[in-house]
């Protein structure tokens, strides 16, 4: 390889952009976006399935490109994918809270999606923090939620692993937050310091030393993209969450409360599919895998993967593996 | 093989950027520079220490040394490299203005500035304690380089052949013990309570002066954020009793008589709602009923 092979797929990687399968806008409501995924297979069975992605982060991660989609491998076994984008808050989201995002937009687009099809109940993937969400809403809305999926997604905020809960537990979250939103490039500082030499420096080096393909330097782009593409946070709703659960481990002791009402994971009965990652260094697996213990469910599956946070998105194993698991799971029931 | 492997792609063109350090990691950073600059650093020492492992038996006290001397001296490196790592992303003080001095914190304060004074020595208490835990934090990362270099020249095995693919396996095997090494420091609880401590102070100083620069605002007639939040919570207010209003014309119109802030997106009740739309009196809710059934079932507006 030469330096020029090199310098020209960077350039042409400028122009990589994430985001690869076909949908369109569905409903909106201030910054928030709700997208329906055109079918790409021949329909299913399955009520649709609409992914609630976290807060953090942006969620083109999940349609990334052709060979790195999860939307698209669901896509593929003829299931029925709405995302709901929650756009980038600015100062005015400041006031925005836990329960605005769940009982408010959360909940309308459940009813949006609910109206179009004349249905009572739809499928939910929460996934990351967008789990956690999907959890309340469940137990906040059972009737509405016919089988819900978490993936990567935390549930016990105190276990030995969990870096992030360590680090906050003193902090003084409300005086951090202020009246402020909470910038996203303070977020990527926290996660990077999670792991600092492989995600300040080795990751780099690793592309310099490998080979100059543009398919490898493109999709390193684009995660790259992703990774430093972070909204700034409500900061009302970051400091509920970081307090709530981070501190406080409510979810788990089922002391939550959203809008004056109860969150119960022991109350929780729908089906119940949970996706954990062994090796993920952000939400650590035995905070996943918690919520069999802590939930009401008499159908509760875990399936467990070696991979990494990001890695269950947009790994070669988890194109592989995750949509066929998630597409059987669902037609079973 | 070239004594600048990584450091050549970046020889011309668009990535020629000077390989200064990152002001800390993520911050932004000018190309592969400070990466390439880091990993011939690496290469570097490993460079040195395979060619005096070369002079010394592997298993030797000497060349265990050897390995030690150049696993520290790209730790040395990378404590410069991150030097600026806890450094906080604002100036203590405005350009020119003095340092405070323990003095100063502990005068009284008196008179018609007392409110003023007082804020200032909160924030320059405040500046203090960030200092001070930015100096635990800095000694524990210090610590952690250390530990790290210790348990990368316990692993070595310098009977390899000196090739670029020996120094990539040298590079991520020292990658794995700095981050074994960090790992254990940012459980301790010696790092949490220093990190705790400086966003904490952090937090404040930056509270203290937020509010000066407040007072300042409103001497100039300038709109303060706390102005502008009042506003922002009343337009909530506002677009919650409409939503009421529009959900549950009944109800909304006497919980917009009633209700003194806005509730957060509660979920209706609808039998309830009905219950009190069939006790209200006709007249009093018929137009906004109507005007109500004329719309779709459901704001689109949050």
């Amino acid at each position: 390889m030469t330096s020029a092979d090199l310098k020209a797929a960077l350039a042409a990687a400028r122009h990589a952009t994430a985001g690869c399968s076909d949908k369109e806008e569905v409903w909106r409501s201030a910054k928030l976006r709700l997208y329906r995924y055109r079918s790409i297979a021949k329909p299913g069975q399955a009520a649709p399935v609409l992914i609630v992605y976290a807060l953090v982060n942006r969620p083109y991660m999940m349609d990334l490109q052709e060979d790195r989609s999860l939307i698209r491998g669901l896509l593929a076994q003829g299931l029925d994918v709405y995302l709901i984008d929650w756009g980038y808050p600015g100062g005015a989201d400041r006031f925005t809270t836990l329960a605005d995002y769940i009982e408010g937009f959360l909940h309308r687009c459940v009813e949006q999606i609910l109206r179009n099809h004349g249905l009572e109940k739809l499928n939910l993937l929460g996934v990351c923090q967008g789990g956690v969400m999907s959890l309340c809403y469940a137990a906040l809305h059972p009737g509405r939620v016919r089988n819900l999926i978490t993936m990567v997604t935390p549930v016990d905020f105190h276990t030995p692993e969990d870096l992030l809960s360590k680090w906050v537990r003193k902090i003084d979250i409300g005086a951090v937050v202020g009246d402020g939103n909470v910038p996203g490039a303070v977020l990527n500082q926290l996660f990077l310091s999670l792991m600092p030499f492989r995600l300040t420096q080795q990751k780099y080096v690793e592309l310099l030393r490998g080979a100059p393909e543009p398919k490898r330097i493109e999709n390193f782009m684009r995660v790259e993209q992703w990774i430093f593409d972070s909204p700034d946070q409500a900061g009302a709703a970051f400091r509920e969450f970081v307090t709530w659960c981070y501190q406080e481990n409510r979810l788990a002791r089922n002391r939550l409360e959203i809008a004056g009402r109860a969150i119960r994971l022991d109350a929780l009965r729908m089906p119940m599919l949970n996706l954990v990652g062994a090796r993920d260094h952000l939400v650590p697996p035995a905070a996943s895998r918690a919520l069999q213990r802590l939930a009401g469910s008499g159908d509760f599956t875990t399936l467990e993967l070696d991979l990494g946070h990001i890695g269950m998105y947009v790994s070669a194993r988890a194109q592989r593996e995750v949509p066929p698991a998630i597409a059987q799971w669902l037609e079973s029931r | 093989m070239s004594s600048d492997f990584w450091r050549h792609w970046q020889a011309s063109g668009p990535f020629a950027w000077s390989s200064g350090a990152p002001a800390s990691p993520g911050s932004a950073a000018p190309g592969f520079g400070p990466f390439a600059d880091s990993a011939e650093r690496f290469a570097a020492a490993a460079r040195d220490f395979m060619a005096k492992a070369g002079l010394a038996p592997p298993t030797s006290n000497a060349g265990s040394q050897s390995a030690y001397t150049a696993a520290e001296g790209f730790g040395n490196f990378l404590r410069d490299h991150f030097a600026g790592c806890f450094t906080p992303p604002w100036p203590p003080y405005p350009a020119g203005a003095a340092a405070p001095v323990t003095d100063f914190t502990e005068a009284p304060a008196l008179g018609l500035a007392r409110e003023q004074v007082l804020r200032a020595q909160r924030a320059a208490e405040a500046w203090s304690r960030l200092v001070e835990a930015q100096g635990r934090l800095q000694r524990l990362w210090s610590d952690t380089l250390r530990a790290a270099a210790t348990e990368f020249s316990s692993r070595l095995l310098p009977s390899e052949p000196l090739t670029q693919e020996a120094i990539d396996r040298l590079y991520d095997q020292w990658i794995d013990c700095a981050e074994q090494a960090y790992a254990r420091t940012a459980h301790s609880d010696d790092f949490c309570d220093a990190l705790a401590a400086f966003v904490n102070a952090g937090s404040q100083w930056r509270r203290e002066s937020a509010a000066g620069t407040e007072e300042w605002a409103k001497l100039l007639d300038l709109p303060t954020r706390s102005e502008i939040n009042e506003l922002t919570l009343r337009l909530r207010e506002l677009e919650a009793r409409v939503g009421a209003m529009e959900k549950h014309p009944v109800r909304g119109t006497q919980q917009a008589a009633a209700a003194p802030s806005p509730s957060p997106a509660r979920a209706p009740r609808p039998a309830r709602a009905a219950k009190r739309a069939r006790s209200a009196k006709p007249s009093a809710s018929g137009n906004v009923a109507r005007s109500a059934r004329s719309r779709p079932a459901r704001s689109k507006r949050k």
